[in-house]
């Protein structure tokens, strides 16, 4: 059931990155995906096997549940949260969107754990929006990296 | 997290091979825009990062890279190796004008050359097979991984090609 879960949520952003309203550029919109995928799983790995603060099953289907999370959903919704953000110039926007944003990923992470993919042995859902809010940060820094990187291949060219 | 188990041979392989492709990467003429650059740097650390922690994780365990399965410093060091190939990938298709004609030799050529690259690093002890993984399943991630990269790379071809007719 878990896996059926997450597949559907996967399809979800996916299905939803691909009809909202683009604001961000093909390239724009990859490197942020590849720069929150690499943190993602960085960050997954740490936390679950080396340090041990999350205990994850090691059930094929529910494990993969927790890849389509960790590869696909978490980038993908950062995403959606960016191109959201991006639609309107108010500061107030942009941190309701971010804000929201955090709350679903944190959502996600109660789902994980009440379909028992994963067991926060030494870990809470403060520490989960902690860090969502940091990876929001992140995909916005990797945003604005790229748009100053392409702005100056436009002048120079 | 450890810098490594024991500083030898892989270790030592990993930084000359940085040093080897890093050096090629900043020698080659500049023909890909400095966006599109970074791009590919970061796409073939991501798609490193990817195999590694999905195929090479806890469940599947299919492969191993480096000494031990904590993360070392040199597992590190490996996703920095990978960053340059995708340019390069992308570099000589732009160089040598990869057209319908000549793709699939061009990504035949490269899983040759991945294939051998990674036979080496076998030999050197960077990358270990796990029980139940042959060669052959590389060859499948290798020509995945390389047709969807020349596809993207059309993909984003086309795109700026539309945004320079649509400015002309």
């Amino acid at each position: 059931m878990a896996f059926s879960i997450f597949f559907v949520l996967t399809w979800l952003a996916v299905f939803t990155f691909g009809v909202i309203q683009k604001k961000l550029s093909l390239v724009e919109n990859t490197f942020v995906f590849l720069i929150t995928l690499i943190v993602s799983i960085n960050f997954s790995w740490i936390v679950m096997n080396e340090l041990e603060l999350i205990k994850r099953t090691e059930e094929t289907l529910p494990y993969t549940a927790s890849l389509l999370n960790r590869s696909i959903i978490i980038p993908v919704l950062l995403l959606i949260q960016l191109n959201m953000s991006m639609a309107r110039d108010s500061f107030l926007w942009k941190t309701v969107v971010m804000l929201s944003a955090v709350l679903v990923l944190v959502g996600l992470s109660y789902l994980m754990t009440a379909l028992n993919i994963t067991d926060n042995t030494d870990w809470n859902l403060g520490l989960d929006a902690i860090y969502f809010f940091l990876l929001n940060l992140i995909a916005y820094f990797a945003y604005w990296v790229m748009e100053s990187v392409s702005e100056k291949a436009v002048n120079q060219s | 997290m450890i810098l490594w188990e024991t500083f030898d041979q892989n270790e030592i392989y990993i930084l000359v091979a940085l040093v080897i492709v890093y050096t090629v990467f900043f020698i080659l003429p500049k023909k890909i825009p400095r966006h599109i650059t970074l791009l590919f740097l970061v796409w073939g650390f991501a798609t490193a990062t990817f195999f590694d922690f999905t195929l090479g994780g806890k469940v599947m365990d299919l492969y191993s890279v480096n000494d031990s399965g904590q993360y070392e410093l040199s597992d590190l060091l490996t996703y920095f190796l990978f960053a340059p190939f995708s340019y390069f990938f992308v570099y000589f298709y732009h160089y040598f004008q990869v057209g319908r004609k000549s793709i699939i030799f061009y990504i035949a050529g490269w899983t040759i050359l991945g294939i051998l690259m990674e036979q080496l690093s076998r030999f050197m002890e960077m990358t270990h097979y796990g029980d139940g993984y042959s060669v052959y399943f590389s060859v499948v991630i290798f020509l995945g991984v390389q047709t969807t990269t020349a596809l993207y790379y059309e993909l984003i071809l086309r795109q700026q090609r539309k945004i320079g007719d649509e400015r002309s």
